[in-house]
Formats: structure tokens, sequence, C-alpha cells
């Protein structure tokens, strides 16, 4: 009799309970994929897709124990709070790890150096990011360069800035390939609304 | 609205593009049963994807044949779902409403005197579905005055404009309960909105040059004879791919149930088709662009910058 923690996991990965080890493997492939970080870059829905990844690897996890040990999760990074007393920048970086962006954008503006700092510049870079402005984050970070060429934490953040990676080849053509043409599915979009559907198909 | 946000036909399923028509014309329908007669000419692709969207997370509501005035005695098929349209209509026409409102500020008296006679038309529908839901009405009042104040101080951010079009968009779905669901469907519409605003102003950049209308990209970038440079417009083109990358992964975060393959050939395919049609100055002429728009008599060019 299978224990409802393993009915789950084979949920968790669309899986039916007869699945073997190939298949599980393949699904998990398929799920770490969908869900990898790199997609969620830029996306103020990180922390749902890292724990839409936690529940997919103890899946997988539960139905490879016997042949590999338990990975051990991800910790995630201590989150301390910020301190008057720190520096701006220190604190500017606090605020964007905890996505408190309204109050790293009000503590931006009270600088009086914000337009001539690199490092504030890069900071309001990284802050439009995670609110998806990707053309202001593109200017702040190319002005924080411009100033501090050298400095590779600003390359690095300026490499970084796609809003959300594309989905991977494989993924993509997954997408094309569950779309199959329909006989007559461009003039059918066609005559949407113009009543004049049936008399266009029949020339199709 | 715009017409931006629809699927790439061509490679859709004719299950599936059954079911889109369905879709269309079951809100094509709610309109005309809620709004009356006339509100049924505010039915649009764009909200039709909203519909999709929202109802995605439930099953597939039954559809059957019901009749249609495009087609005078003739029926079409239709999804009957009175919930899920009930939303989606209301937000329709406040949307269209309030755009009307919003032209005729732009205009002068007797240049709007069109979309003054649509409005008076709509004013009853508009009444009735800003009753049904207040929030989203002040939402988009509010954020269309954002609007026009960015338009006035010739704002030359693109990301501040397009944002204040997103929160409206994103709005459409403020009103679902469980978080889960509300957070991926707020970013999908977020980005979606982007994506519209975008779109849109490359679109009307030739015109609103021509007439000195103010348009972000006017001021963002430098505009020749109202065209883009190349590199300009593969910068454009990395901005909205942007949207589409984010919009496609908290689709991936959404539990769905129905509409699957269409809302992600909307996100994937659509997108990034009518992107290139815009960019390539096509998609007003609707010429030959594969499953975008109408089939040209000379057969399909694929745009620059077109996607496979």
């Amino acid at each position: 009799m299978m224990d409802e923690t393993k009915k789950n996991a084979y949920r968790v990965l669309n899986l039916p309970e007869t699945a073997t080890r190939e298949e599980i493997h393949a699904a998990y492939e398929k799920l770490e994929e969908r869900y990898s970080e790199i997609r969620y870059l830029g996306s103020p829905l990180w922390d749902m897709a890292a724990e839409k990844r936690e529940l997919i690897q103890a899946a997988y996890d539960e139905l490879t124990r016997e042949e590999a040990p338990m990975r051990v999760q991800t910790v995630q990074e201590a989150q301390e709070d910020p301190e008057p007393g720190d520096s701006v920048s220190r604190r500017l970086r606090t605020l964007l790890n905890r996505n408190e962006l309204d109050a790293a954008q009000a503590l931006l503006e009270q600088q009086p150096n914000r337009e001539n700092d690199p490092e504030l510049l890069y900071l309001r870079g990284m802050l439009a990011w995670k609110r998806g402005w990707l053309d202001e984050a593109t200017q702040s970070m190319d002005a924080a360069l411009r100033l501090a060429p050298q400095n590779q934490e600003y390359r690095t953040g300026r490499e970084k800035l796609t809003g959300g990676l594309p989905p991977s080849a494989r993924l993509r053509q997954g997408i094309k390939d569950r779309q199959t043409r329909g006989a007559c599915a461009a003039c059918l979009m066609e005559c949407l609304c113009e009543g004049l559907c049936e008399a266009i198909c029949d020339g199709c | 609205m715009f017409g931006y946000v629809r699927p790439r036909t061509d490679v859709l399923s004719s299950e599936e593009m059954d079911a889109y028509r369905a879709a269309y014309c079951g809100l094509c329908r709610a309109l005309g049963k809620q709004y009356g007669f006339r509100a049924r000419f505010l039915v649009n692709y764009d909200m039709t994807f909203l519909y999709l969207l929202r109802s995605g997370v439930r099953d597939r509501a039954e559809a059957k044949r019901c009749w249609c005035p495009a087609r005078g005695c003739g029926k079409k098929v239709c999804t009957l779902d009175q919930v899920g349209f009930e939303t989606v209509a209301a937000r329709t026409v406040i949307l269209c409403v309030e755009k009307l409102r919003d032209n005729l500020r732009d205009e002068s008296f007797f240049r709007s005197l069109p979309d003054r006679f649509l409005r008076l038309l709509f004013r009853r529908a508009y009444k009735k579905a800003a009753r049904r839901l207040p929030s989203f009405a002040a939402l988009t009042a509010e954020q269309l005055g954002k609007l026009r104040a960015l338009e006035q101080a010739h704002s030359p951010s693109i990301d501040a404009t397009a944002d204040a079009f997103a929160r409206i968009v994103a709005g459409c779905a403020a009103d679902v309960e469980e978080p889960a669901l509300r957070r991926p469907m707020e970013q999908v519409l977020y980005q979606t909105g982007r994506f519209l605003y975008l779109a849109d102003a490359l679109d009307d950049l030739r015109d609103d040059c021509q007439n000195g209308v103010y348009n972000p990209l006017r001021f963002r970038f430098t505009p020749q004879n109202g065209e883009l440079s190349a590199q300009e417009l593969d910068y454009l083109t990395q901005l909205t791919d942007s949207s589409v990358n984010l919009a496609g992964a908290a689709l991936a975060l959404l539990p769905l149930r129905a509409y699957d393959r269409l809302l992600e050939n909307t996100v994937y395919l659509g997108f990034p088709a009518v992107f290139a049609a815009v960019r390539a100055y096509k998609f007003r002429a609707k010429a030959g662009l594969p499953g975008i728009g109408r089939r040209s008599a000379k057969g399909g060019n694929t745009p620059k910058g077109e996607t496979e």
C-alpha cells in the first residue's frame, strides 16, 4: 500500500503512480526548467517560484530516496533589519533583498547625490529592475558603469538585465509542439464577428 | 480596445480555435445581455484574453449555439459562463468608456464629436458597470489621471507611462481572493498592459510625430520622420520581450485547468508576432502576417524580427 506522502509526490510531478524511474527523472527535469531560478530574475513572483521548486525537489527526493540521498534544501539568506546607523548603501541593499521596494525608493529619493554616486545609481537600477522597469534600470546601470567602469558587480548586474530570461529552446519548442495546425484556423480567426464564417470556410 | 492581445491562429488546433471563438462570442453575448445591444460593439480580443486567464483556473464552462446578430438569423457557438463573464463585461465597458473620456480631453470640440456621441451612447452602461465594480472604475480614472499628468509634463520615461496603464490592466484581477492565483494573474496582466502600451506607442508614433501629439517614444528616442532607427527598434523589442518572458513565467505559476494552450500561444507566440507586425508597420494594414490579422492577397511575408 502506497503512503500518502508518495501519492502527493506523484501528484506534484504530474505523474501516475505507476511511473518508472526514467519518467520520474524526466518529469523532474521538465518542471525544474519550468520554474528555474533564472526565469524569475526580476520578477516579483520569485518567492512563489522558489516555493514551487522546493515542492518539486521534495517530491523528487521522496520518489528517488532509495537510490539517492536526500538533497540539502537551500537555506534562505538571513534577512537582517536595517539599522539606522548603517550606510545608505547597506540599508538600501537590505530593503531590496527584502523586496520592500517603496521603502527603498523613499530612501533613495532622500539622497542628494543620487545622480552622481555610482553605487546609488546601481542600486536605483536594481530597484527599477525589481519593479520590471527595464528601460530605467538599463539607463541607471549604464550611468553607474560610466562612473565606475571597473566595478565587476555593476558589470554583472548590467549583464543580468533581461527582465526574466526567455524559456529555453526546448521549453519554447514544447509550447509550439502542443499547438497543431487546424484545418481552417486562419480563416476562422479572420471572420470572427463578421458573420461570414461558413461562407469563407467553404472555400478553404 | 487595441486588439494587440491575440493568439497566433496558424499554429492553433481547430479545437482550441473553436474554444477561442466560443469565448469571444460568449463575451459579446454577455455584453448584450447585461448592458444592452449596443454594448456588443465593445467586444474585443484583449478582453477575451482576460476572460481566458481568469476562467483558466476553473473547469471549462459549457458552450452552446446562440443567436448571433452579426449573422442575422444564424447561430454561433458561445461559452455560457454567467459568473465568469459578468466582471469581464463590466470591465470592458468601464475601460472603453474611460478611454473615450480620456480621448475627449486631448481633442478640440469638433474633432471630439464622434467620441462625445459614443460616450453618450454608453453612458447608462457605464453607470451600471461602475456600480458593479466601483473600485475598478476609481482605479481606472486615477491611473488615467496619472497618465495624463505624465503626458502633459512630456515625460520621457516609457517605464512610468507604461506603468500607469499596466496598473489598470493588472487591476482586472484585483478581486481574485486567493493570493496564490491573484499574484500571478496580476503579474500576467501587468506585463500584458506594459506590452500593450509599448506596442500602441510604436504603432501610433508616425501619426503622433506628424500631429505633434505626445508619445513617450518621441521624447525617449530620436525618431526621424516618425520612425525609429534599427538600433532603437531592437532595444524596444528587448523591452517587450522582457514583458513576454515575465508574463510567461507568471503564467507557469497558475494551476491552469482550461485554455492553457490558448494562453501560452497568446503570450509566447502572439505577443512577439504582433510586435513584429507593428515594428514592420504592417499591423494596421494587416498584410500577410502568419496568424495575425487578415491574410494578404499577395501571400505571407514574415516581417523583420519575427520570432519563430
